[in-house]
């Protein structure tokens, strides 16, 4: 039981009070307590009172016609089949591609349906997928051929032996100059200064 | 396909696709318990219509942000807390009575500022009863500070959590507690003032 404690005497807290005044079933342990407690019976009673007061409030309605007024000032977003066929109108050669994909389809599987009826979707589904699998391991050894023909596994290995660190640090200053100069040529062509563009303060009046 | 089968998570789905029909579903599902609660705010029918709609409009066309973490009536009850909050702010409005406006001076001006109170079941002895005792709370519920009056409107009225009215009002659990047990100590005191002028 929740109890507050008021003095000498020890009351139902205000939640229970209010719960029991709003129609709940008191507990046992709180029953127990009313049964002694006139303050606590007095202030139910008081709650009770004003909520069967709330409750004859009648029920206040807005005009006819109020779902409709609201309804008029929503924007809703368009929905997804309209947003569809807006976007249908606006493209015809879309949809001539659509219709043209979707009447394919539709002979083709009827042709196939009657023409070759044994072929179901997982021979062709089996089929598809040996056929890719074997052009990818073709693509990955042709590419492994053409980099040893050309040479170029030989010229990296021949690089790999020759490199240290300061021969590292030699091509990264190399590359950054070259980068610089090609930068200051290019602002050049482009004819801005590269002042301009740090300050960029123009004197007014 | 059936909309009013759907929870509301799916009618926003559905609404964010661009389908109009979800998002009228929703708009059915939460206009009267977010034009009652705007109304309770601003007291005034043509301003709570107003802001109702400004409420659902700015949800739709904002839907790209709802967060689906949370739930969707909070998020919506959180623009339309916000957005008569802002509304109050800016025009600083008076609270006024359940049976009109007091700047309403003709017949028309008093039935669009009145309450419209919907009951087909009471015999009108009755409901001119419930109307008076209705009117009692309204007007005392007008009398609370606005956000006193959200707190105990989402409770009472729409039965949200706590946890939620938090999340509606940005303003941390504690608060939305001691916000609601003062507002009904005030709408206590106000009614029992108000039992005891009228026996007078």
């Amino acid at each position: 039981m929740n109890d507050t404690k008021t003095g000498t005497t020890t009351h139902l807290a205000a939640e229970a009070r209010e719960r029991i005044g709003m129609g709940g079933e008191p507990g046992p342990g709180e029953s127990r307590h009313l049964a002694s407690c006139e303050r606590c019976r007095r202030e139910i009673a008081e709650i009770g009172s004003l909520q069967e007061r709330f409750a004859a409030l009648l029920v206040l309605v807005p005009s006819t016609g109020f779902a409709n007024r609201v309804m008029a000032r929503v924007q809703l977003p368009a929905p997804r089949w309209s947003r569809a066929l807006a976007g249908l109108r606006t493209h015809p050669p879309r949809v001539a591609a659509i219709a043209a994909t979707a009447v394919g389809a539709v002979i083709g599987t009827f042709v196939w349906l009657t023409t070759y009826p044994q072929v179901t979707p997982g021979v062709v589904a089996k089929l598809v997928y040996e056929r890719t699998t074997g052009l990818v391991w073709q693509g990955v050894v042709a590419v492994g051929r053409v980099v040893y023909d050309s040479g170029l596994a030989t010229l990296i290995g021949a690089f790999r032996a020759d490199l240290n660190a300061w021969s590292a640090v030699g091509a990264l200053a190399t590359l950054t100059l070259v980068g610089m100069i090609s930068m200051w040529m290019l602002l050049r062509l482009m004819e801005v200064s590269p002042s301009a563009i740090r300050t960029g303060v123009r004197r007014i009046g | 396909m059936d909309y009013g089968g759907k929870t509301d998570k799916e009618l926003v789905r559905l609404s964010r696709r661009g389908d109009e029909r979800a998002a009228r579903e929703l708009v059915h599902r939460f206009e009267r318990p977010v034009f009652s609660i705007v109304y309770r705010m601003v007291r005034d029918r043509e301003l709570a219509e107003d802001l109702s709609q400004d409420v659902f409009v700015r949800t739709f066309n904002n839907l790209d942000r709802y967060d689906r973490s949370y739930r969707f009536s909070s998020w919506l009850f959180k623009i339309a807390y916000n957005l008569t909050v802002d509304h109050l702010r800016k025009r600083e409005l008076p609270t006024i009575s359940v049976h009109g406006a007091p700047d309403a001076l003709t017949p028309e001006r008093q039935e669009a500022t009145s309450l419209s109170l919907e009951s087909d079941e009471e015999a009108p002895d009755d409901r001119l009863v419930a109307k008076e005792l209705a009117g009692e709370l309204e007007d005392a519920i007008a009398g609370l500070r606005e956000d006193y009056r959200t707190a105990i409107l989402l409770r009472h009225v729409e039965g949200r959590p706590y946890e939620e009215i938090s999340e509606i009002m940005g303003i941390p659990l504690g608060t939305v507690k001691t916000y609601i047990f003062r507002a009904r100590r005030e709408l206590r005191d106000a009614l029992s003032g108000s039992h005891e002028d009228s026996e007078d």
